[in-house]
């Protein structure tokens, strides 16, 4: 089966529900491959629980699940785990080995979403439950377009940072599902017994698009949403401290690659705080404080 | 502070200016620091082995200041630099 995520096409032997499949004759950037992951002296060699270094790439566990091997330069992954693990498998191949893949070949990768609007791709950084997707998917029901959920591969063209489509599915929680009216969409669970399922929304857009703005999404305990500017110390800080899996970006030694990027980001995008309140009901207020600002901001590239 | 001793930037830095302001990386740490307009110049003149006289020398072409006080300034930012592994210090060869 042959997928595209973020930017690069995937040849999986294992079915990944979360990616749209596309039917193209294309050589694969990433092979996903069924195999045999060492696991006898396995030390973490990483700052990182459960992960280990290897000559041209990396190896990680997933508890309960099974062990993956991603090498040759983030060109393959090799998944070791029993055959009725292999449907929760998917998920991590999707997730972390998709993401250790990105930042071996080089790759600069958000914890982020994303979506498509008239001046460029919008982003919304945060850790996992910060509300990226549901945040994105807002957009979406105001007839936006999904460019990425909650991986973005970032790449520098000309004077303009670039964000890869990905062709994947947003990955939401029941709650979230009910309170965007998107239940009629809500596609396979996600992972185990867990509420957070897959939902398609059928609105993805297919080019890579300059980033126009990025918003590192925080919790509010009370008051309106708000759009807080940051200093360019904290602006470049919020940019590395969301790269997909920050460790790896030090044990990888690519430090460099997301300063440049970001210094290039911020001549064409700021980087902003947005708090806004927990409540599910307040989501359409919080995506009219986001469309204000970026009316605001106005154009900085050429329309799609 | 000895007025002698040549400082520069250290090799695992890196730093991006925008306007008047600049951002400056420890990359062993991952930790950012915030530069203001006249933390920029310094931080210039740093690319090269330079000492305190020469810093102010040239700060007080540039800036309405008066010595004292521009020393005293420079003196904090390098002492802070310096703290945080930002810049490296030698004893002039003089």
């Amino acid at each position: 089966m042959l997928y595209r995520s973020a930017g690069k096409f995937i040849d999986s032997v294992l079915s990944l529900p979360s990616f749209t499949e596309v039917r193209e004759t294309v050589e694969p950037d990433i092979c996903v491959r069924f195999g045999h992951v060492p696991q006898d002296d396995w030390q973490d060699s990483l700052a990182i629980q459960g992960w280990h270094r290897i000559d041209d790439g990396l190896q990680f566990k997933a508890s309960g699940i099974g062990a993956f091997r991603v090498d040759k330069n983030g060109a393959r992954i090799v998944l070791d785990c029993p055959v009725e693990k292999r449907s929760e498998a998917s998920a991590y191949v999707t997730g972390s080995a998709l993401g250790a893949a990105l930042h071996l070949s080089g790759s600069v990768v958000l914890h982020a979403s994303a979506i498509a609007t008239e001046h460029g791709a919008v982003l919304f950084c945060g850790p996992s439950g910060a509300g990226k997707s549901t945040l994105a998917a807002s957009f979406v029901q105001r007839g936006y377009s999904m460019l990425s959920d909650d991986i973005c591969a970032l790449q520098i063209v000309g004077d303009q940072v670039q964000v890869q489509p990905d062709g994947r599915f947003l990955k939401l929680w029941q709650p979230a599902i009910h309170a965007l009216g998107a239940d009629a969409v809500q596609r396979d669970r996600v992972l185990g017994n867990r509420d957070k399922f897959h939902v398609d929304f059928a609105s993805t857009h297919l080019t890579p698009l300059p980033v126009r703005a990025l918003y590192d999404l925080a919790w509010a305990t009370d008051g309106p949403p708000r759009v807080r500017p940051l200093s360019p110390g904290q602006a470049f800080a919020t940019f590395v401290g969301h790269a997909y899996r920050p460790g790896l970006v030090a044990a990888l030694g690519a430090q460099p690659a997301y300063f440049d990027t970001v210094t290039a980001l911020q001549q064409t995008a700021p980087i902003q705080c947005l708090t806004r309140p927990v409540s599910l009901a307040e989501l359409d207020f919080v995506v009219d404080t986001i469309e204000n600002d970026l009316r605001d901001l106005g154009p900085k590239f050429h329309s799609l | 502070m000895n007025h002698q001793h040549i400082r520069q930037k250290q090799s695992g830095v890196m730093a991006a200016t925008m306007d008047d302001q600049a951002v400056v990386m420890e990359l062993a740490s991952g930790r950012f620091f915030d530069l203001d307009a006249m933390g920029v110049v310094i931080w210039a003149m740093l690319e090269q082995p330079t000492t305190l006289n020469a810093i102010v020398s040239a700060l007080l072409t540039k800036y309405e200041i008066d010595e004292a006080t521009c020393t005293s300034e420079v003196t904090t930012f390098l002492t802070q630099m310096e703290s945080l592994s930002l810049i490296e210090t030698q004893s002039a060869p003089w």
